[in-house]
């Protein structure tokens, strides 16, 4: 098997540099998984972000809403100075500013607030601080007093709903999925990264008309490469895959993540595929660089990979629909929701797996339709 | 008295264990053709880089044009020209392109750097494919190319290192005419081969290297005398008896004899009647033959001896 | 010089697939960008409603009104929840079926369980919440006033809204802009391309072309400057083209200060192109290793200034704060937002 035993010797050559991407790769998976939980919901947490106001009303009124706010958030003592405010909002000192102006108890003014954009605090303390001012208004429109109101309504906000997460989400509450959902991003860059130079070294002209001259029949130098390409990949995702294991423990150990992991082998497939396709055209490192990131970074944004797949609009999940890695996070969500496994559960997710595999055979057929197309035309 | 251009004292480069010039001499003087040849490995290479302070070295001194050579000294770098072996020009640039590039790193003078470039290419023969890609040229074309770039600005010292190799033989005998016409404007060539035809052709000197070490030198004609076999006379016959064998050992001159399947193979010594003494001999013992050759030792029997290798090794 | 300089730059633009990549990259990137961006802003404001179940678990005046407020929400245009009233048995049986997202008990209190935490769960417990305050609030009012009662409710279902968001400089910017910073500063690493490939054609080791150019009588500092003058420059052309394209036909905003925020861009380039350069000529590796090499970097940098994360470069500056100030990615992504807030 001269051609494949050729292809693990140059991809054996190049592994210093497949192993430096292995290693940067699981450095950033990694950090996004573990960093990617503490999006947690605030509307839970006990504990608040830290937060600044600038009471410019020194009133009951504007010294009980900053009690109220303190209560529930941290609060950060800043100077009333434009650029002291900017710099701690730079650094990230504080992700709220809420600024009181001066008369505001007598008139309800208009106040200001500044926020961190990617901060998604915002939007909780801007409730938080409506739903104080509005029953306070409540109360005076039906005219009590000032201290009567400010008593009443820190009263009235304490009262809240218990919530509890459902015994699945309990189980849940690990870092797996999110693992497998920056999976995608890493998997196709690293495979990419891996064959792709190999295949581009077999398929240079010179080196691919001197193959093509020998004995060797197309299907038989086809079945060699192809070989050649899964081997590795599935090396690199078993690495993976260990690392997974390794940061997680024992939780890998359940069918959820069971399929899990076979979602993330049909990736693997699909993955080798694009890797296959690209090795046929692509000339120069340089578009293969480029190539590279703009086919992982590019699915990885439009398919939910780094932003949740619920968030996106209707329109970019449409194009999306069309892409391979699209169904994987799907299938990922779907095993996160699912409570227990039922046939109509199950069916989704079998869809999910047989839609990327299809994307993995026709990505196959067409680069083996290019490679014929080239021994007959070849590029000269 | 002609200046010597180049001298080199005692050179030794090693690499790690290896020696890989073992302190070599040379002087080269101006308006020679000097051919360095030898094997693979044999140190050749690394003593031009050397030469051209593109390696630094452990001992020795170097001096071009009467002045030590050093990467910084940039007056004697004006006047060198190197056509490398493996041909260094610029992918994106067109063959104008190129000859100008590096003519205008010599010449800072437009319009004779203009002048300079178009004689440049008209030397090589590369008239008609100025607006061509490197990429699109073939073997020999852009050999002429490499040398062209090599020497635009008509430097008095020019290094050529293998300059036809994988070349047509058009090519080639325009090269080698070329040089020899450079030669005759006064510039003085270092040139390095394998092929002896060629350094035979037009070297006026020759240095003989192994191991680091200069073996020999002389014109072509000093070191076909430093061996011993002068003319090897090859003949064909049907047979031969033994006596006859030793009889022809015995003539004057004669120090190897071989009789193989019909061929007999006689080396002498130098001596102006080898030939005809070896066939009145024949004739006298009415020994019919067939074919005759004569030929003159090549320098690949010259290399043979002193080292013992083939020069195309 | 000049002669020097003009060849260089031709070299450059005559490598058209480098410059093409280059270029189409991050404006390929950038309109991905604009689109899952623009609709993530369209699907937070106009939702779907939520599937929830109600169960009664005693009878009482909280639990009356507040069944009723889930019949008022559940009603008309703009509806928030899609309420089941049913059983326990059987709302468990929906949750755990993912048919609905949470399940309301209701009693003298009020109870909230949900499969995941997310956006509709805090949703739904915002409305509780809120239910439960204006309850105890009109309670209130009706025990000692309850003359105004009236007024008040009518009153009630208007919203404040006197929290305005401002911003401290002169520039807004939106949740992400960052995005697009990081997009810029990846393309500015992206020049280290540039500046390795000049890197191999001047070090004599490298290659025959480097050999012969350092065997002539031109300063090899010239050479090297002139090289990487012509690499920043072309690299800043292709920057100033996506920076058009970010502008003016993906409406992204730079703020105003135009000067700065294109002096960054060029100081940009002189990093990445001197990026590539350090490294071109420090490593000694072979071409294809050092690329995959600047490659990794680059992609690391840019990962760690926001490229695929928002939140990383906050997490970074409470834990490890100073990979924020040698991180030139970081700086460059920080510089773009300063110009655009601050004055």
């Amino acid at each position: 098997m001269p051609v494949f035993n050729c292809f693990f010797k140059i991809i054996n050559k190049n592994k210093i540099s497949i192993l430096i991407y292995v290693v940067i790769f699981i450095g950033l998976f990694i950090i996004i998984s573990s960093t990617s939980n503490s999006n947690t919901d605030l509307s839970y947490s006990d504990t608040g972000v830290p937060m600044a106001v600038i009471d410019r009303d020194e009133s009951d009124l504007s010294k009980a809403l900053t009690g109220y706010l303190g209560d529930r958030q941290e609060l950060v003592d800043l100077a009333d100075d434009t650029e002291a405010l900017q710099d701690a909002l730079f650094f990230r000192d504080v992700e709220y500013i809420l600024i009181i102006p001066d008369g505001f108890e007598d008139a309800f003014i208009n106040m200001e607030n500044v926020k961190l954009p990617e901060a998604t605090s915002g939007i909780y303390i801007d409730t938080q601080i409506n739903r104080y001012l509005a029953t306070i208004r409540t109360y005076l429109n039906a005219e009590f007093e000032l201290t009567d109101a400010l008593a009443k309504t820190k009263n009235d906000l304490t009262l809240t709903t218990t919530v509890e997460l459902s015994n699945k989400a309990q189980e849940d509450v690990s870092t797996l999925p999110y693992y497998f959902q920056f999976l995608p991003y890493i998997l196709i860059s690293l495979i990419i990264s891996a064959l792709v130079p190999v295949l581009m070294v077999f398929n240079q002209r010179d080196i691919s008309k001197r193959t093509e001259a020998s004995s060797l029949t197309l299907k038989g130098r086809n079945i060699q490469i192809a070989l050649g390409c899964i081997l590795p990949s599935l090396l690199l995702w078993g690495i993976l895959m260990i690392a997974v294991v390794i940061i997680n423990g024992s939780e890998v150990f359940t069918p959820t993540s069971a399929l899990r992991i076979l979602n993330s082998l049909v990736l693997l497939m699909v993955s080798v595929g694009i890797a296959f396709l690209l090795g046929q055209f692509l000339k120069s490192s340089e578009s293969l660089s480029l190539m590279n990131n703009l086919i992982s970074l590019g699915m990885a944004f439009l398919c939910g990979v780094f932003v949740p797949q619920e968030l996106l609009g209707a329109g970019v999940l449409s194009i999306a629909r069309f892409l391979p890695v699209y169904w994987y996070i799907r299938n990922n969500n779907l095993l996160t929701n699912m409570t227990h496994w039922s046939m109509t559960n199950a069916k989704p997710y079998f869809e999910g797996l047989l839609l990327q595999i299809g994307f993995a055979v026709a990505l196959f057929a067409v680069a083996l339709v290019v490679r014929r197309q080239k021994k007959f035309h070849p590029v000269v | 008295m002609k200046q010597t251009v180049v001298k080199i004292e005692n050179l030794v480069k090693r690499y790690k264990e290896l020696l890989a010039v073992d302190h070599f001499n040379l002087t080269i003087e101006e308006g020679e053709i000097l051919g360095l040849l030898g094997p693979n490995g044999s140190g050749k290479t690394t003593t031009i880089n050397c030469l051209l302070s593109l390696l630094q070295y452990d001992k020795g001194t170097i001096e071009i044009f009467g002045k030590p050579m050093s990467p910084d000294s940039y007056d004697i770098k004006q006047q060198i020209g190197i056509i490398s072996q493996n041909v260094a020009v610029f992918e994106d640039l067109t063959v104008y392109e190129n000859v100008d590039y590096f003519c205008g790193l010599y010449v800072k003078n437009k319009q004779q750097r203009k002048e300079m470039v178009k004689e440049a290419i008209e030397f090589v023969g590369l008239e008609d494919y100025l607006k061509f890609y490197p990429k699109k040229l073939s073997g020999g074309l852009l050999r002429r190319l490499n040398i062209a770039c090599g020497i635009a600005h008509k430097p008095r010292l020019i290094f050529m290192d293998e300059p036809t190799v994988a070349v047509d033989p058009q090519s080639r005998n325009s090269i080698l005419k070329g040089i020899q016409r450079l030669n005759q404007n006064g510039a003085t060539i270092i040139y390095t081969s394998h092929y002896m035809e060629e350094v035979e052709q037009i070297c006026s000197r020759i240095i003989i290297m192994d191991k680091g070490r200069n073996l020999a030198e002389g014109t072509t004609e000093e070191l076909k005398l430093m061996i011993k076999t002068g003319e090897t006379i090859r003949i064909e016959l049907l047979d031969l008896a033994a006596e006859h064998i030793a009889n022809i050992k015995n003539l004057k001159h004669v120090f190897l004899v071989q009789f193989e399947d019909s061929l007999l193979t006689v080396h002498c010594r130098r001596g102006s009647h080898n030939l005809v003494t070896l066939l009145n001999y024949l004739n006298e013992h009415e020994i019919t033959c067939g074919r005759v050759f004569s030929e003159l030792p090549t320098l690949n029997d010259v290399f043979l001896e002193i080292t013992g290798k083939q020069l195309r090794d | 010089m000049l002669h020097s300089f003009k060849y260089s730059i031709l070299c450059a633009l005559r490598n058209r697939s480098q410059l093409f990549w280059t270029l189409l990259f991050p404006i390929m990137l950038g309109t991905l960008f604009h689109f899952a961006f623009s609709s993530i802003i369209e699907t937070t404001e106009s939702f779907s409603e939520i599937p929830v179940a109600i169960v009664t678990l005693a009878e009482n005046e909280t639990s009356d009104a507040f069944i009723e407020m889930t019949r008022q929400l559940a009603e008309g245009d703009e509806a928030l929840i899609v309420p089941q009233y049913t059983d326990e048995a059987q709302a468990e049986e929906l949750l755990s079926n993912g048919d609905i997202d949470g399940i309301f008990y209701v009693s003298d209190k009020i109870r909230l369980i949900v499969a995941t935490k997310g956006i509709n769960s805090s949703i739904l417990k915002t409305i509780s919440d809120s239910y439960l305050q204006i309850f105890s609030t009109v309670s209130n009012i009706a025990q000692t006033r309850p003359d105004m009662i009236n007024e008040v409710i009518e009153k009630i279902s208007g919203d404040i809204n006197i929290n305005q968001e401002i911003t401290l400089g002169r520039g807004e910017t939106d949740t992400f802009l960052n995005y697009f910073y990081a997009l810029i500063a990846m393309q500015c690493l992206f020049g280290s391309f540039m500046g390795l490939h000049r890197v191999i054609n001047i070090q004599a080791s490298l290659s025959p072309l480097a050999a012969r150019r350092n065997v002539t009588p031109t300063r090899k500092m010239v050479m090297i400057l002139v090289d990487f003058a012509a690499s920043v420059c072309i690299q800043f052309i292709l920057l100033l083209v996506v920076f058009a394209y970010l502008v003016f036909v993906l409406q992204v905003n730079f703020g105003e200060q135009w000067g700065f925020v294109i002096l960054t861009g060029f100081v940009g380039c002189i990093l990445g192109v001197s990026f590539g350069t350090l490294v071109g000529s420090t490593l000694k590796a072979n071409p294809r290793t050092t690329e995959g090499i600047l490659v990794c970097f680059s992609l690391l940098l840019c990962f760690l200034s926001g490229l695929m994360m928002q939140n990383i470069k906050n997490i970074i500056e409470n834990s490890v704060p100073i990979i924020n100030r040698i991180n030139p990615a970081a700086l460059l992504t920080d510089a773009f937002y300063c110009l655009t807030v601050y004055d």
